[in-house]
């Protein structure tokens, strides 16, 4: 039968607090209303990581579709694309009171 | 809009009358005191020849001008249901015509005014009975009601220029306690108007259903913002210029509050310089004849069935929401990226909305136009506010707004010399715009981007151009300070967070401001600060015209110079840094000077 040291010495480990880190600065959003493949929880936006993966989700008609083509294009090649999906239709402003 | 046309046309109504005067009143119901009644008399002679009695209101200045606004908010000008221009004057006929309800009746006949307008301008089976009269106008003669017609815009083009107000009616209300008076000047086309507290009556009316003012071929008519249902004012001309302003002089007054300081927003009101303050924002609006949420079209055909009643319903105007809407319903639940932009071709004011808001929000959205009039005008508008956070793009093909963000978007603020400005770079797989020097120019001034193609004809180069971010500012340089700020404020932070505590003290002061410094020598390395002159205010020991060589300045005041008020909210003393930009050189001029 044996004691534990640490009765005698006292030893904790103590790991530094998870840290802030900046914000995504690479990182664009597309916002559009087109119907998509995502489920919840990630039904209002997704981050997409190649053009394909968008194709995936929105199909090649999709206007998120060709704006992610033309972002995943450039050189030096962006990391990452958030699209998001909402109820969007730019509305003309209201007509002048009769 | 109620109308009422007469009968018989002016050579009709005038032939004969030979210097006989007539007289008649137009007479509406709001019981808004000063504007319930109007008369005038005219005086007509010869065919061509008609004169006038009043200054004001005279059928003369009518027939010349075409149109006629008088101060009962109703206008009257010659009308026919052809070719208004291709009719000679004498075989028109007269309109009057008003967004308010009113009769036209005839006032008493006197010497002075022996003939009957009415008599000689409409049939007798026009008249009305005088007891079928609403009492309140208190009529004792015939008369002869308007008719309710669908509202038709008296410009061909059906546009108005007008200016919103920040505040409702219910603001603009409350501000008036105690009989408080307000001021106003204003400028349409130009004609210079100036109204007082009195004019608007704002308080004692249901300003929802009747205008306020016409006047000048100015409207003064309530608005109700679609989002929010509140009521506000609009100030309408039909495309006249329109200008609302105080005068330095009305800035002087001081028994006198403006009404421009208590309807704008601080920030839309610009000060000239000849010293006047001016409202911006003024907006052209043209009724959309295919807008089914336009009352004043005639209805839509009934919408198809929606097959699935979850998907959004884009003629549902419940289901859709702004550009500004979509925006800050996503930030609500992801602050995730940097760059913005939308799938479709936002209108003028919802760049402006998006812009105002990223600008607050240290985001960079990016915006393409398809018409170049149209970019340069929405870019003119907004960088008059002193935007400088949005990069708007003329291109024919909005889908490269994607390319233009791909590319913008790389910055390496972790690597040496990792910025780039956006000038000079290649968009792949982007067809550039066609674009001559005059129009190039102009976009230039404007600040509106564009992708174009440089140099010899056959071996042309393609490039973006300027990299402008609004206001005269390079988009690259203002994503350095979104990063520098983030960066500072996440080093403060993670600060807090990794020290047990940090002290109230001068000490805990110089951890604080050591974190903003290795932000900014970050920022020095990545290539956004360089050492060279502050030219701005001075700050701390750093005067105006001092030489920074690391390129920053970091100055908290001393924490003992802190009261014990805000000591005891455990408020560090506020940080202030000078960061000089490294910049970046986007031309040259070379000289050769030669010698043999």
């Amino acid at each position: 039968m044996t004691l534990p040291i640490q009765l005698v010495v006292g030893a904790n480990i103590l790991l530094n607090p998870p840290l802030l880190g900046t914000d995504p600065f690479g990182r664009g959003l597309v916002i559009g209303s087109s119907t998509n493949a995502r489920t919840a929880p990630n039904e209002l936006f997704g981050i997409y990581r190649s053009p394909e993966a968008v194709k995936e989700d929105y199909g090649v008609e999709a206007p998120e579709y060709r704006i992610a083509l033309r972002y995943f294009a450039q050189i030096p090649r962006p990391k990452s694309l958030m699209i998001a999906t909402v109820a969007l239709i730019p509305s003309p402003p209201p007509p002048i009171g009769v | 809009m109620y109308q009422i046309i007469t009968d018989f046309t002016i050579g009709d109504i005038t032939q004969g009358l030979e210097g006989a005067d007539f007289s008649f009143e137009a007479r509406n119901s709001s019981g808004v005191s000063g504007f319930d009644s109007a008369g005038f008399i005219a005086n007509l002679t010869m065919p061509y020849g008609i004169n006038q009695t009043f200054t004001w209101n005279n059928i003369h200045h009518l027939l010349i001008n075409r149109l006629e606004l008088n101060r009962a908010g109703i206008e009257v000008y010659p009308y026919s249901e052809g070719d208004p221009t291709g009719t000679p004057l004498l075989e028109l006929r007269l309109i009057f015509r008003s967004r308010i309800q009113f009769v036209l009746w005839q006032s008493a006949i006197n010497d002075l005014v022996p003939e009957s307008f009415f008599n000689r301008a409409f049939a007798p089976n026009r008249w009305l009975a005088a007891q079928n009269a609403p009492p309140e106008l208190g009529l004792t003669t015939p008369y002869v009601a308007g008719e309710f017609v669908p509202f038709v815009p008296i410009r061909p083009d059906g546009c108005v220029r007008r200016i919103i107000t920040d505040r409702t009616i219910a603001e603009i209300n409350a501000f008036d306690v105690g009989g408080t008076d307000f001021n106003l000047s204003l400028k349409v086309g130009t004609t210079e108007l100036s109204f007082s507290r009195l004019n608007f009556q704002l308080s004692e009316q249901p300003l929802s259903s009747y205008l306020i003012m016409q006047e000048d071929h100015l409207w003064i008519t309530p608005y109700t913002n679609p989002q929010s249902g509140e009521q506000h004012l609009a100030f309408e001309t039909f495309g006249q210029d329109l200008k609302l302003y105080k005068s330095s002089a009305d800035a002087a007054n001081s028994f006198l509050t403006n009404f421009v300081d208590i309807a704008f927003d601080p920030a839309r009101i610009v000060q000239q310089p000849n010293n006047e303050f001016v409202v911006t924002g003024v907006q052209d609006f043209c009724a959309n004849p295919d807008d089914p949420a336009n009352p004043n079209n005639p209805p839509a055909d009934p919408a198809p069935t929606d097959p699935d009643p979850t998907d959004p319903d884009p003629t549902d105007p419940e289901e859709n929401m702004s550009a500004l809407q979509a925006l800050q319903q996503i930030w609500d639940k992801t602050q995730s990226f940097y760059g913005v932009c939308f799938v479709d071709e936002l209108s003028a004011g919802e760049i402006e909305d998006v812009t105002d808001w990223c600008q607050s929000h240290y985001r960079l959205p990016f915006f393409v136009v398809t018409d170049s009039a149209d970019a340069i005008a929405a870019t003119t508008a907004i960088n008059q506010l002193n935007y400088y956070t949005h990069v708007t793009t003329y291109h024919q093909s909005h889908d490269e707004v994607g390319a233009i963000m791909g590319m913008a978007l790389d910055q390496k603020f972790d690597q040496p010399n990792g910025i780039k400005t956006l000038k000079f770079k290649t968009l792949v797989g982007t067809p550039p715009t066609p674009i001559g020097e005059t129009l190039a120019g102009q976009l230039d001034a404007a600040g509106v981007n564009y992708y174009t193609s440089y140099g010899n004809p056959d071996a042309p180069v393609l490039m973006y151009s300027q990299g402008f971010a609004g206001a005269g500012k390079f988009a690259d340089f203002v994503m350095g300070l979104h990063w520098l700020r983030n960066d500072a404020q996440v080093e403060v932070f993670n600060t807090f967070r990794i020290n047990p505590k940090v002290s109230q003290t001068e000490g805990g002061m110089s951890v604080l401001k050591a974190g903003v410094a290795r932000s900014c020598m970050r920022g020095v390395d990545n290539g956004l600060i360089a050492g060279g002159q502050w030219n701005g205010q001075p700050l701390g020991t750093v005067n105006t015209g001092d030489f920074l060589p690391t390129g920053y300045y970091i100055y908290a005041d001393k924490i003992r110079n802190q009261t014990q008020q805000v000591r005891e909210t455990r408020q560090a003393q506020p940080i202030s840094v000078l960061v000089k930009g490294a910049g970046a050189l986007h031309g040259a001029d070379i000289s050769f000077i030669g010698e043999q």
